[in-house]
């Protein structure tokens, strides 16, 4: 956006609202019905009564990753910053997205938690804690403000993340993220990425771990395709060869090269793999064995969650290192009694 | 008389008129690249709830181009301005992969729409400008634009905030509008 940025083209909400109306009773049922109860669980969290941004009355927009919610002006300054910062949706025109696991991230994030963090720069001068001496670098807008000044202040606070207050941590944000994945902290979790400067949801393992891993480090080829037809000379990725696998009698025993994504599955928490989605978890990531997460969850036996991943993209059709997809996976340990998981995973 | 009149006045000149729907999921830069077109800057906008409609005047074609709002629940109404059109420009978020299939599954849809089986099809692969957008190719094959039949059409890079690739489309466009393309 430049200095050349014009005020709303078009159109006026409420007036083509009742143009679409027209056409149809549905809009203004569905108007009435579902998203009336979707409203009201949002705007009860704490902070979402107004505008995360500018503090307008009734925000009608959110902003998914961010768990936040907002005015139809700023969601429209969101809607700028691109997915990979901000992913906008509305309370009543996109009905689909308001599953209960986004619900229940809703819930633990909110306006109130999420600007504590964001906006912690504003909370220090509220407090006026001057031993920081903070000069705040840019003024929180009110609804009536220009366009322009929202526009300013948003991309401040979450491309520059300019107002952010970061605690030193003694080991790091990578893992503290880990940590909080186990022990299921969503706030944590939210918090270590908002503090990080670097792609902190698609670290792996490997990276974090202070025990030595199982596998030796040369066993490893980069970019093995395991995908290959010479599997053969792959054996030692094969899961099912796995000395720790094998030991513990528990296919998911070795974690070498699993992703945030895999440990969330491990401890089953739906809310958490949301939230690292909505942040760019890759959901085919493969680790050592080439599992990808929906691996992980069959050879758990969960699968409702292996269902939510599905859902959510998850592709059925990628192979372990031992050369074999979900399905196939899932037949070795038993029928699967699961019809819909069944269709799903046969439909690659 | 006087439409007669006008109509052969229109056509010695090539003074074509053309109505186009701009298509795509909320948030793929419908109503920025209608303001660009329209008048060569980038606007502020809101998410559009209702529609936009504006005329372009390009290459002696006058297109009167109807932006429509792309959130989940609006898109059914898109049916309500299918008759008549000329040409669909269809925009991808390029940059938006996890919701590509979604945008895939849209455009079929359209394709299969009895009342724009003679419109032309443009496809704007937008956004480009933003980290870990597809390009056109990539874009070509998550849309499965090999598999349209008995249509014309061409698809662009684009990143409507800095204004490139758009012109390249709207000239496709009339020229592919000019020799009877439709």
């Amino acid at each position: 956006m430049s200095s050349s940025s014009k005020s709303h083209p078009g159109i006026k909400t409420r007036e083509t609202k009742e143009y679409l109306a027209c056409n149809s009773q549905e809009l203004e049922n569905y108007q009435n019905s579902e998203d009336d109860t979707v409203s009201r669980i949002l705007r009860e969290i704490p902070g979402n009564e107004l505008c995360a941004e500018c503090s307008a009355h009734d925000p009608d927009w959110a902003s998914l990753n961010l768990g936040i919610l907002l005015c139809i002006e700023c969601s429209g300054v969101h809607r700028n910053l691109g997915v990979h910062i901000s992913k906008v949706r509305s309370l009543t025109f996109d009905v689909k997205v308001w599953e209960p696991t986004v619900l229940d991230l809703f819930r633990a994030l909110g306006n109130a938690y999420s600007n504590s963090l964001w906006e912690g720069m504003l909370l220090l001068e509220n407090k006026r804690i001057r031993e920081f001496n903070v000069t705040i670098p840019v003024t929180k807008p009110g609804p009536r403000d220009a366009i322009y000044s929202k526009e300013k202040y948003i991309q401040a606070k979450y491309v520059e993340k300019a107002l952010v207050v970061r605690e030193a941590t003694e080991s790091g944000y990578s893992t503290t993220i880990w940590r909080a994945v186990k022990t299921n902290n969503l706030r944590e979790v939210y918090r270590c990425i908002v503090f990080s400067d670097m792609n902190i949801v698609n670290t792996i393992f490997d990276d974090v771990t202070t025990v030595d891993l199982y596998h030796q480090k040369n066993d490893m080829q980069q970019d093995h395709e395991c995908d290959s037809p010479v599997v053969v000379d792959l054996k030692v990725y094969d899961p099912s060869l796995c000395q720790r696998i094998q030991d513990a009698n528990e296919p998911r025993n070795c974690f070498q090269g699993c992703s945030l994504l895999h440990m969330a599955c491990y401890y089953g928490n739906r809310v958490m793999l949301e939230l690292l989605l909505q942040f760019g978890a890759d959901i085919n990531w493969r680790d050592y064995h080439g599992r990808t997460p929906l691996h992980h969850c069959v050879a758990r036996g969960d699968y409702s969650l292996a269902k939510f991943l599905l859902r959510r993209g998850a592709s059925p059709a990628v192979r372990d290192c031992g050369g074999l997809n979900v399905l196939e996976r899932a037949m070795e340990i038993g029928s699967i009694t699961d019809e819909e998981l069944f269709i799903l995973l046969a439909g690659s | 008389m006087g439409i007669l009149f006008t109509r052969m006045f229109s056509s010695v000149f090539g003074n074509k008129e053309a109505r186009i729907l701009v298509l795509g999921l909320d948030n793929a830069g419908k109503t920025t690249i209608l303001y660009r077109l329209q008048m060569g800057e980038v606007v502020s906008t809101i998410p559009t709830i209702g529609f936009n409609v504006e005329t372009v005047q390009y290459n002696n074609i006058k297109f009167q181009v109807w932006d429509l709002g792309g959130q989940t629940s609006i898109r059914p109404y898109w049916r309500c301005y299918f008759p008549n059109t000329q040409a669909v420009i269809y925009v991808v978020d390029s940059s938006d992969t996890d919701r590509i299939g979604i945008a895939k599954e849209e455009f079929h849809a359209i394709l299969e729409e009895e009342e724009l089986k003679g419109a032309i099809v443009l496809i704007f692969a937008n956004k480009q400008d933003l980290p870990g957008a597809l390009d056109d190719a990539a874009v070509t094959e998550a849309l499965e634009l090999h598999k349209i039949k008995n249509r014309q059409w061409s698809i662009f890079k684009t990143c409507a905030v800095k204004g490139e690739g758009l012109y390249e489309g709207l000239d496709w466009l009339s020229n592919t509008l000019k020799s009877g393309g439709s």
